[in-house]
């Protein structure tokens, strides 16, 4: 029992703090938001330095459905960083917009706890659980502003897909219990191995894979996400294009590479096709684009696809994990980046951003335009940025294992998003301003999300200029 | 020189340093930000100056730096120099104070970001040079990409965005396919000897099969030809240095051209020493093409910059030449030729940059007779245009000569090509100078100045560097065919 709550340590102390939150919200309606987001990145401060000793013990508790291994802990490091990034982020925006706050801390930490049930179940009901923790979180989250218009529809777009997509893995999980007679990966490893490929296990696969493909937003299972993005708040946006993509990645690696390694000859090809789509149909998607976040959105979609790279090469190398997780833990400080960062420049210019309305915004706001600069090449994975090595790595591995066309593909699709991304930069510094600058002029009034965007920079400088102790740390994320 | 002192590190961090140093200064105070730019700059030649001393000719690399990085995929941080890289190194550091001096005189408009941004380039640049990690080489090899980028597109001309995205965009697509080349090349290695690297050095000893070596050649000669630039791929050049600053063509024509040949002398022909000799005529072929297509565009052309913007088209294509000869002659004119070119091609980008700041005015018909009021300048435009197109005594002459040489003994049918090219070289040249500096001085440039003192100043080592190549070529030489031996046995075989 006493092994079982240290290996649950970091998530029972995510729920405490979430229950703490729902207490205190309680007791100050409407008050003290600041004072719930501390608790909040407290707490997922602790569940950081939790994590190493819950990985000590985890393998005998819950009879088997947990995992705590290493793959488990680096995957979880990324969860934490993106839900920590994406609260500072949002503590400002949501106090000013909402009346309530404190929901969305409560919100933001249980779709952590979902996430990380996810990346750590290694039963496939279990993950299941974890998925619907996290995707109901996000469901209330996409709508927090439901007062606009856009965010009610872009959560209901989000509640209707969402509900189709489990749904699907739901039917896919019951073909396999049929089939097999058990949900857990283990048993399924040993009923995969060497036999016969059974129809109704392989069946249940493929409704397990569009039922991921949804939720991850791999095309042609994306289109949700865009609008989805758009409408939602900006910094639960960020959050929505990072967290959910760490923690599906992590349960696509695990079900597949861990659980049927042995038919990876029927599901790579799979997982292979829907990455060269959703590169393609991500990038295409994004070059179209007006608005600077629905182009972040379609752009989160094409690094699905990238990250799909180093999931199909798992298959054939199960060490490729290390790759993936370095590109997530990349993706995190990057993306989260580019959203606060946005999220500024939506505040300065009082509405939606489209790249034009960017003219001139990196000469008077030097920080703030090279902030964002930044981000935006890391994105599109020019050095010296985290984003360098992540798709560096990735490709590398992909390359190894046997999918240079792959690989080309997505060497295409990183030219096309340079094309996206450089349109924002130089907008930023190449356009001549406006005639006109009504600016909203908020200095100082913003300093969590300042502390974020610094974070998210030095991280991405960072894991770009001297990857090595990022690139050891997801190397040791490996399949237990 | 050989102590512990990172003298490698210091050229290419150094002007990072400057540029934080610059963030520092308030945005008021111009004339330190001037002075800061100055040192900096100085202070890399001075370091590059004790390296050329240093240095001893002979094979191998010295002067190398070597701490792990990222050794999950073993990358290295691995700096060092040969008798190719040396020149290169120590031609970027030369200009590096010749631009600012250049651009003291003639800019004005946000100077922190701007020579911020020509310290960057000299960064990216020097790294590109002494990288000896193909990581680390390509790091530096896009780095470079985004202050070029910034130059163009925030002090250009009027089609500047254009021009900046487009140079931007085709270097990345190049770039892109040498990756992905050098990750073939790298599992390749790693699997054929055990040891996973991307040690320079160590992936050009194996050797790779044919058809392997045939896709990484034209993986890396995509990102290398878009980079000299050869014909087809060489629209972006003309766009790239009309719209850029003065200084941006400086260091564009000066030194970033030679980051594609550089590429091939390094990867190309040590690496596929095969695909390279099959794929030569190929090679030859479109190098032809340049010199000449090069050389008849400069000749229809009024404006000025893109006159030479083509002469470098032209010039480069003579440097490929001279790669691709596989002899030895043709080896040493081709790099002696990328220094010459880097040298007088940055000083006549210098000399329109000068007429230009005067008369604001690019337009050839519309100059002509500056003899009269500027001879000062008109003697040295007319001594780099001589320089240019291959006057004996001069760095340019030394160059073609050994390139044609060497093209003759591998191809006469190649050699009659190139001399085509050197006639027309002759021939837009004079045209250019006889509109330009003699003839009628039209009226409202009457009152035109002389060069001043920073301007003969940034002009003055160039001019010299041209005379003694020109007169003495022989230390420029003997540092060079230091380097060929290892960097070319396999493919000479």
């Amino acid at each position: 029992m006493n092994g079982m709550a240290t290996a649950l340590a970091p998530e029972l102390l995510l729920l405490a703090a979430a229950l703490l939150v729902t207490a205190l919200e309680s007791i100050w309606p409407s008050k003290g938001l600041r004072l719930k987001a501390a608790v909040g990145l407290a707490a997922l401060a602790g569940a950081f330095f939790l994590l190493p000793g819950a990985a000590s013990v985890a393998p005998d508790a819950l009879a088997g459905m947990w995992a705590g291994d290493a793959l488990a802990t680096v995957f979880k490091v990324a969860v934490l960083v993106a839900a920590a990034l994406s609260l500072l982020i949002a503590v400002e925006e949501i106090g000013a917009r909402s009346r309530a706050g404190g929901e969305y801390v409560i919100l933001l930490l249980l779709a952590a706890v979902g996430m990380m049930v996810m990346i750590s179940g290694t039963d496939l009901v279990l993950i299941f659980l974890g998925i619907e923790l996290m995707a109901v979180s996000f469901y209330v989250l996409a709508g927090f502003t439901w007062f606009r218009e856009t965010s009610a529809e872009g959560a209901l777009k989000y509640v209707i897909t969402g509900l189709f997509a489990s749904a699907l893995l739901l039917y896919g999980l019951s073909l396999v219990y049929g089939a097999t007679g058990s949900t857990s990966l283990g048993a399924l490893a040993g009923v995969g191995r060497g036999g016969e490929a059974d129809a109704l296990v392989l069946a249940g696969l493929a409704f397990l894979a569009c039922g991921l493909a949804f939720k991850m937003g791999a095309a042609p299972f994306q289109m949700w996400m865009p609008d989805v993005l758009e409408g939602a708040p900006t910094p639960v946006a960020g959050y929505l294009a990072v967290g959910p993509k760490i923690a599906v990645m992590g349960v696509a690696a695990r079900v597949f590479a861990g659980g049927f390694p042995d038919w990876f000859q029927l599901w790579g090809p799979v997982w292979w096709s829907l990455a060269a789509l959703t590169i393609l149909w991500g990038n295409l998607a994004a070059l179209a684009q007006e608005s600077v976040k629905r182009m972040l959105a379609y752009s989160s979609v094409a690094h699905v696809g990238y990250l799909l790279v180093a999931v199909v090469a798992t298959g054939r190398n199960p060490a490729a994990t290390g790759p993936l997780a370095f590109y997530l833990l990349a993706y995190a400080f990057m993306n989260l980046g580019a959203f606060g960062t946005l999220l500024w420049f939506e505040r300065a210019t009082g509405a939606e951003v489209t790249w034009r309305d960017l003219a001139g915004f990196g000469r008077r706001r030097p920080a703030m335009g090279a902030f964002f600069a930044l981000f935006l090449l890391s994105l599109a994975g020019i050095p010296p940025t985290a984003g360098f090595p992540a798709k560096f790595w990735i490709f590398l591995e992909g390359w190894q294992a046997g999918y240079g066309g792959l690989v080309l593909v997505a060497l295409l699709g990183s030219a096309i998003g340079a094309y996206y991304y450089l349109r924002v930069v130089y907008a930023l510094y190449l356009l001549p301003e406006p005639e006109t600058t009504a600016e909203v002029e908020r200095r100082g009034e913003f300093s969590w999300l300042a502390y974020a965007v610094v974070l998210a920079a030095v991280g991405t400088l960072v894991a770009g200029v001297v990857p090595s102790f990022f690139v050891e740390l997801a190397s040791r994320a490996i399949l237990g | 020189m050989e102590s512990g002192f990172p003298v490698l590190s210091f050229l290419v961090f150094g002007p990072v340093a400057g540029a934080l140093a610059l963030a520092l200064v308030p945005a008021a105070q111009v004339r330190l930000q001037r002075a800061v730019a100055l040192a900096t700059t100085l202070a890399v030649l001075a370091v590059a100056l004790q390296l050329w001393t240093g240095f001893v000719p002979r094979g191998g690399f010295q002067f190398e730096e070597r701490l792990s990085w990222i050794p999950a995929i073993g990358a290295e941080y691995h700096l060092g120099v040969d008798g190719l890289s040396l020149l290169l190194v120590l031609l970027s550091a030369l200009l590096g104070p010749v631009v600012v001096l250049f651009s003291m005189e003639h800019v004005r408009q946000r100077e922190r970001a701007y020579y911020a941004a020509l310290l960057m380039l000299q960064a990216g640049l020097t790294g590109v040079f002494v990288a000896l990690d193909f990581v680390l080489f390509y790091i530096f090899w896009e780095a470079m990409l985004i202050p070029m980028f910034l130059l163009i597109g925030i002090w250009g001309g009027p089609r500047r965005i254009y021009a900046s995205v487009k140079f931007f965009l085709y270097t990345l697509v190049g770039s892109l396919l040498m990756l992905a080349a050098a990750i073939a090349v790298y599992w390749h290695h790693g699997s054929r000897t055990g040891v996973y690297t991307f040690d320079i050095v160590q992936l050009a000893q194996t050797s790779y099969p044919g058809s392997l070596q045939f896709w990484a050649f034209l993986g890396f000669f995509a990102a290398f030809a878009v980079k000299v630039p050869l014909v087809p791929v060489h629209t972006w050049l003309p766009d790239a240095h009309v719209e850029a600053p003065t200084a941006g063509s400086v260091v564009l024509a000066g030194v970033l051209l030679k980051m594609g040949t550089y590429g091939l002398m390094r990867f190309s022909l040590p690496l596929f020493p095969d695909a390279s000799r099959e794929l030569a005529p190929f090679v030859l072929t479109l190098a032809v093409i340049g010199i000449i297509y090069g050389a008849v565009l400069a000749l229809a052309q009024d404006d000025l910059k893109k006159l030479i913007a083509y002469s470098s088209i032209s010039h480069l294509g003579f440097v490929v030449a001279g790669i691709f000869s596989f002899d030895p002659r043709g080896e040493a004119g081709a790099v002696l030729q990328m220094i010459g070119h880097g040298l007088i091609t940055g000083a006549l980008f210098l000399c329109v940059g000068m007429v230009y700041e005067r008369t604001h005015q690019r337009s050839i018909p519309k100059l002509g007779g500056l003899a009269h009021r500027l001879p000062v300048y008109a003697t040295l435009l007319a001594f780099f245009a001589l320089a240019s197109l291959g006057l004996p005594g001069l760095a340019g002459f030394v160059g073609e000569f050994l390139i044609l040489i060497g093209v003759f003994a591998a191809s006469p049918a190649f050699a009659v090509g190139t001399a085509v090219g050197i006639v027309l070289g002759a021939a837009y040249l004079l045209w250019m100078l006889q509109r330009v500096i003699f003839g009628t001085l039209p009226e409202q440039y009457a009152g035109l100045g002389d060069l001043t003192a920073l301007e003969l100043l940034a002009l003055a080592p160039l001019v010299a560097l041209t005379i003694w190549i020109g007169v003495a070529p022989r230390p420029f030489l003997a540092v060079i065919e230091s380097a060929l031996p290892a960097l070319l046995s396999r493919a000479w075989q």
